[in-house]
């Protein structure tokens, strides 16, 4: 019986390779059209520059000087060993008092629309009760979006905006567009507290953060 | 019945495939980022004070006005010395119009600019009342207005100095005092005058500095 089947299989396949053969040779005139489809993905490309920096800061005899770059620095780029080329420059001499305040302006270099955030993060965690951790508890940070509203509380510390994570600034959406934002760090002069260099001193103390705009598609 | 089974298996394998590259297709959104490092760095007051340059001056018989004495004694015998750690000048058996005359140099330590503030407490042993009797004057020559208990107008640098003269004087007008049976009284067996210099960043106002030290501003 199985034998059998296996015959009538062989037989099948034997007249159906003969009439693909057959066929094949009858199909001497034939033609086809062929519709591409183009499909092109856009892109999403910002460029990112200060265009003013203004603020209160200590000069290189640590007497406090006001103000104002107009410089524009590109900040698109990976960041380079110039002392300029990021959001602040506050100097190495900062007291209670000092702050500054910097305007950004992003592009949309790209096609593609998107919506912008400012996340704020230590380039290393401060350690616990270091001079750094209270530097990073009295730095104020004030965010102000495009439309000029403010979108920190009042008194939102630097460690208060590292915990909150990204926050959103806006949308793009025209290619070329340009929105500016402000970005505003601040050591307020406390009220009745006398550092005297001892103790829980913020005196000395040096403290790295990094500000990342972050650019996603709109969805 | 065991290639149902497997056919089902193939099946619902593929699908559940096809749904994981759906579900992780909506992960692969467009973005871009940009990132830069902010250092902040405190800088720090501190000052030194150094006495120097002690002088008396006395009444002679000469002259009205107190005359220098060219020694570490006054002309009737009394004497003065300065205490630089202690950070005071002990005057004993010093007699009207004696007047002890010395340079505190105040040198800015820190890296900040700073303002100054001088302040004395004195302690008197004499007749009753002969605390009183003694004058207290503070000069700088760069800063004609500075006076005890006052914050000084020019910020400091860092690394910069300033010199006061300061004179401590009993009254050349002090009356004489004798006890129930006619006796003359020393005045002013020993009298000492402690000085204490106060530095507070050059940017603060002076409410903010006496607020932070608890003092109260000098009338």
């Amino acid at each position: 019986m199985k034998k059998s089947k296996a015959i009538i299989i062989s037989v099948v396949l034997a007249v159906m390779s003969f009439i693909i053969l057959i066929t094949a040779s009858v199909a001497l005139f034939s033609d086809s059209v062929t519709v591409v489809n183009y499909l092109q993905a856009g892109t999403l490309e910002i460029g990112l520059a200060r265009t003013q920096l203004t603020g209160r800061t200590a000069d290189e005899n640590g007497i406090l000087q006001v103000t104002t770059d107009l410089e524009r620095v590109d900040l698109t780029n990976v960041q380079t060993d110039d002392p300029n080329d990021t959001v602040f420059d506050l100097g190495a001499q900062s007291v209670p008092g000092v702050w500054q305040e910097a305007t950004l302006e992003i592009e949309n270099r790209g096609t593609v629309a998107f919506d912008y955030a400012v996340t704020f993060f230590f380039a290393e965690a401060p350690a616990a009760g270091s001079a750094a951790e209270r530097l990073a508890q009295s730095l104020l940070v004030t965010v102000t979006d495009a439309q000029g509203e403010v979108l920190t509380e009042e008194g939102t510390t630097l460690a208060d905006v590292v915990a909150q994570g990204a926050i959103p600034l806006g949308s793009i959406s025209s290619p070329n567009a340009k929105y500016t934002f402000r970005l505003k760090i601040e050591l307020p002069l406390a009220e009745d507290v006398w550092d005297t260099g001892t103790g829980e001193t913020i005196m000395n103390g040096a403290l790295s953060f990094n500000i990342t705009v972050t650019a996603t598609q709109k969805v | 019945m065991k290639t149902r089974k497997t056919a089902l298996l193939t099946a619902g394998l593929t699908i559940a495939l096809c749904a994981a590259v759906i579900v992780g297709s909506t992960f692969a959104i467009f973005g871009a980022s940009t990132t830069r490092e902010v250092t902040v760095t405190t800088g720090s007051v501190d000052v030194s004070a150094q006495f120097g340059d002690l002088t008396l001056y006395s009444l002679t018989p000469e002259s009205s006005e107190a005359q220098p004495t060219g020694s570490l004694s006054f002309g009737a015998g009394g004497t003065a010395a300065l205490d630089s750690a202690g950070g005071s000048i002990a005057l004993t058996g010093i007699v009207p119009g004696d007047r002890a005359e010395f340079t505190l140099t105040i040198t800015n330590t820190g890296t900040s600019a700073a303002r100054c503030l001088i302040v004395y407490e004195s302690s008197v042993t004499g007749v009753e009342g002969a605390q009183d009797a003694l004058n207290y004057s503070v000069t700088a020559a760069d800063d004609p207005d500075f006076s005890f208990g006052s914050w000084s107008a020019d910020p400091l640098a860092a690394g910069e100095s300033i010199s006061f003269v300061i004179s401590v004087e009993l009254d050349k007008s002090a009356v004489q005092v004798t006890d129930e049976e006619g006796n003359v009284q020393t005045f002013i067996t020993q009298a000492t005058v402690a000085f204490t210099v106060y530095a507070g960043q050059a940017n603060a106002s002076d409410a903010d500095l006496n607020g932070a030290l608890g003092l109260t501003p000098a009338p």
